[in-house]
């Protein structure tokens, strides 16, 4: 499973590569007839405020005082797709690109100074003027150097469980082309880090800040304006019919709670599963539909197949039978589709099920990495009951429409 | 197209390995769980097998809760050595245990490491012989209850005595005594009837638990030995109820009637009997009906009976 956590982002780096392969990259020659409308590179600040979830945050650390800043830098690749391509007339001033940044804490020592590498994707809701857009973005990606908890080493800390975490981030942004080849790049974001409740702890850590960068554009039609002339007669998209099939795996800790204790069984249990979700779409941004969800999980209902405490005082348990670690759910799902990628969002229940741990609510968030115009990396996280955290969803899925 | 199949394949390929490599198997361990938690078996001589879901499992310990004490007996190891004598049942390998109360007998044999098999050879008690088998490991222990239901009723077949182990001796005994002062001048009479409500005292005592219980709780007759001519031989009209510990013959004695002489004065009279006292082994034996197994009693045969009397008259100063 650690290949996964790995390379993860190395799988959908290369998903975009695919893409991007016929196109010529960051080429200083106009090319208002390749792939690509316009080509940035950017740099950006983001300066945020340590939300106090945890007592860790509020004082309760080696250093005795309260966390509270963070420091961004991030250096940036994006592009959008050409209006000769239909992705670029379908989505008109769409961006995305590869990220990678710097983080920095005033508690170094115990959190680290990660750095992550990362996807992003925005696009504009309005253009206010001539010059300016304001849009959404969001950046996915995994971060590293994370110093996680440590009973002997770094014991405060019970707040990262993992030298890597999930970088999660969506903000508004307003983009500014203050030249024919740059932009002012201005918005405010909010940011979690977790690791998908692969290790525990798994509290995290979340931000909300701002951002200030500057972005040098190159291409025919300049920085994040590009694509603003064929926004006005974009190409509509029919509502289809669409079948996704997923199919994947993960693991996660077990934490197990007693009205009198807890336990954090030792380990990582595996997970794997499958997605069958069928969708009408009703715009090129927005489908939506039904999700029949099969999961196996093998640290579903342990608690109730507990044999006893080995010498070392580790809890040992009986493998539950198969009918107790598999459970087939039904989810309404909706999902935002972009050039690339797609954002899947699912609440759902079990209804073939057995034992406490599955009789219950989900909650799915996911993100679809295409690869081919059918295939994608799926990444996904689930939560049961609307807070437990349950698991990764990494996998690969098939579109059929 | 092709070179993104190849791809797909790829990360498919990867996906599933980490998926199967992601099982936590050092939290888990075998259930060793046994095909059944309680068992029922005919005391006429049974055998079942309790198959276990996995080996890893020993037997922790038995205890009976017919008698509320742990089981002891003889241990064999898988090759039918000994290993202990008369020890508490416990066994972390293949073994064979052997229980033998005298009233109950089973033996279990962990032939094979998720095999079990009780085998029974009879309960002779009147009720179920109840035992739980503790099994488990270091993590676990499951219990596995075994009631052993009575034996069918043995039979009376016959009684045997031992001449040779025949040993006999006379009892006297004081039986009565008074005084009485005849303040006539004469000589007066008593009369005495010695056998008066006397009778023949026997007993069937035995170390084998199963002596009284296996005929079950109704009497059965025995026929009784006597002494004739100093030789032991069986009591053509004696018969008597085959019970522990004394009992009561009644027995046909002479009328006889003593006359005593009493002269004047004042004397204590003293009654004295003669018992003719025998004791020898028995040997009961008896049948299974249902399964026509033999079994046989030993035990110690023990007989009184008066057979002369005397008196004693003695002068009080």
């Amino acid at each position: 499973m650690h290949f996964i956590k790995k390379n993860i982002l190395c799988i959908a780096f290369a998903a975009i590569a695919v893409q991007a392969l016929p196109a010529k990259t960051l080429s200083s020659a106009p090319d208002t007839l390749g792939k690509f409308d316009a080509e940035m590179l950017g740099f950006e600040t983001r300066p945020g405020y340590v939300l106090p979830t945890k007592a860790f945050f509020r004082g309760e650390n080696a250093m005795g005082k309260p966390i509270r800043n963070a420091l961004s830098a991030h250096l940036r690749y994006s592009f959008k797709f050409s209006g000769n391509t239909r992705l670029g007339r379908l989505y008109p001033g769409a961006y995305q690109g590869i990220g990678m940044s710097y983080d920095s804490f005033s508690d170094a020592n115990e959190i680290g100074r990660p750095v992550a590498i990362y996807l992003f994707q925005g696009a504009p809701f309005a253009h206010l003027g001539q010059d300016m857009t304001f849009g959404y973005e969001w950046n996915f990606g995994a971060s590293f150097g994370w110093k996680k908890y440590d009973a002997e080493t770094n014991p405060f800390n019970d707040v990262v469980g993992s030298y890597i975490n999930a970088y999660i981030d969506l903000g508004l942004t307003f983009h500014w082309q203050f030249s024919s080849n740059w932009n002012l790049v201005a918005g405010i974001d909010i940011t979690h880090y977790s690791n998908g409740n692969t290790n525990y702890p798994n509290y995290g850590v979340n931000l909300v800040g701002g951002k200030l960068g500057i972005a040098r554009s190159f291409g025919a039609v300049s920085g994040y304006q590009a694509g603003k002339s064929q926004s006005r007669h974009s190409e509509t998209l029919k509502p289809y019919l669409s079948c996704d099939i997923v199919l994947y795996g993960s693991t996660k800790r077990k934490g197990i709670n007693w009205p009198d204790a807890s336990y954090l069984v030792p380990g990582s249990f595996g997970i794997a599963g499958m997605n069958i979700n069928p969708m009408w779409g009703f715009n090129k941004y927005f489908k939506a539909g039904a999700s029949v969800d099969a999961q196996y999980d093998e640290s579903a209902n342990i608690k109730d197949h507990l044999a006893g405490t080995a010498h070392s005082g580790d809890l040992k348990f009986y493998r539950p039978p198969f009918r107790e670690q598999f459970a087939v759910g039904i989810s309404a799902r909706a999902e935002l589709t972009m050039p690339l990628f797609s954002v899947n969002m699912g609440i759902g229940r079990n209804v073939i099920f057995k034992g406490e741990d599955t009789d219950c609510y989900y909650q799915i968030l996911a993100l679809k990495v295409s690869v081919t115009n059918n295939a994608f990396i799926h990444i996904g996280y689930q939560l049961s009951s609307f807070h437990k955290p349950n698991n990764l969803m990494i996998g690969l899925g098939y579109r059929f429409r | 197209m092709n070179n993104c199949g190849t791809l797909e394949k790829i990360v498919i390929a990867s996906i599933c390995l980490s998926s199967f490599c992601g099982c936590n198997n050092d939290v888990f361990i075998d259930d060793f769980k046994p095909s059944t938690s309680e068992m029922d078996l005919n005391g006429d001589g049974d055998s079942a097998t309790i198959s276990f879901a996995h080996s890893d499992w020993d037997i922790l310990g038995t205890l009976s809760t017919t008698t509320q004490s742990p089981l002891f007996g003889n241990i064999y190891d898988k090759d039918g050595k000994m290993i202990s004598s008369q020890q508490l049942f416990r066994c972390e390998d293949l073994c064979k245990m052997e229980y033998d109360d005298g009233l109950t007998d089973f033996t279990m044999e962990r032939y094979a490491y998720d095999k079990l098999k009780i085998n029974v050879g009879e309960n002779i008690r009147s009720e179920d012989f109840e035992v739980s088998i503790y099994v488990g490991n270091q993590y676990d222990f499951k219990t596995v209850s075994i009631n052993i239901s009575p034996s069918s009723r043995y039979e009376y077949e016959r009684m045997e005595y031992s001449s040779d182990k025949m040993q006999q001796w006379n009892d006297f005994k004081e039986t009565h005594s008074f005084t009485i002062d005849n303040q006539s001048n004469d000589t007066i009479v008593a009369q005495w009837r010695p056998y008066q409500d006397q009778y023949r005292t026997i007993s069937f005592t035995s170390n084998d638990p199963a002596a009284f219980r296996l005929l079950g709780s109704e009497k059965v007759q025995v026929r009784l030995p006597k002494i004739e001519d100093g030789k032991l031989v069986l009591d053509g009209d004696c018969d008597l109820d085959y019970y522990p510990s004394q009992g009561k013959v009644s027995h046909t004695f002479p009328d006889v009637v003593k006359n005593i002489a009493i002269a004047p004065g004042e004397f204590l009279c003293t009654y004295i009997l003669d018992y003719q006292c025998f004791e020898t082994d028995f040997t009961m034996y008896a049948r299974n009906p249902n399964t026509g197994k033999e079994r046989a009693i030993s035990g110690k045969f023990s007989s009184r009976l008066p057979v002369d009397y005397y008196h004693t008259m003695q002068k009080i100063l």
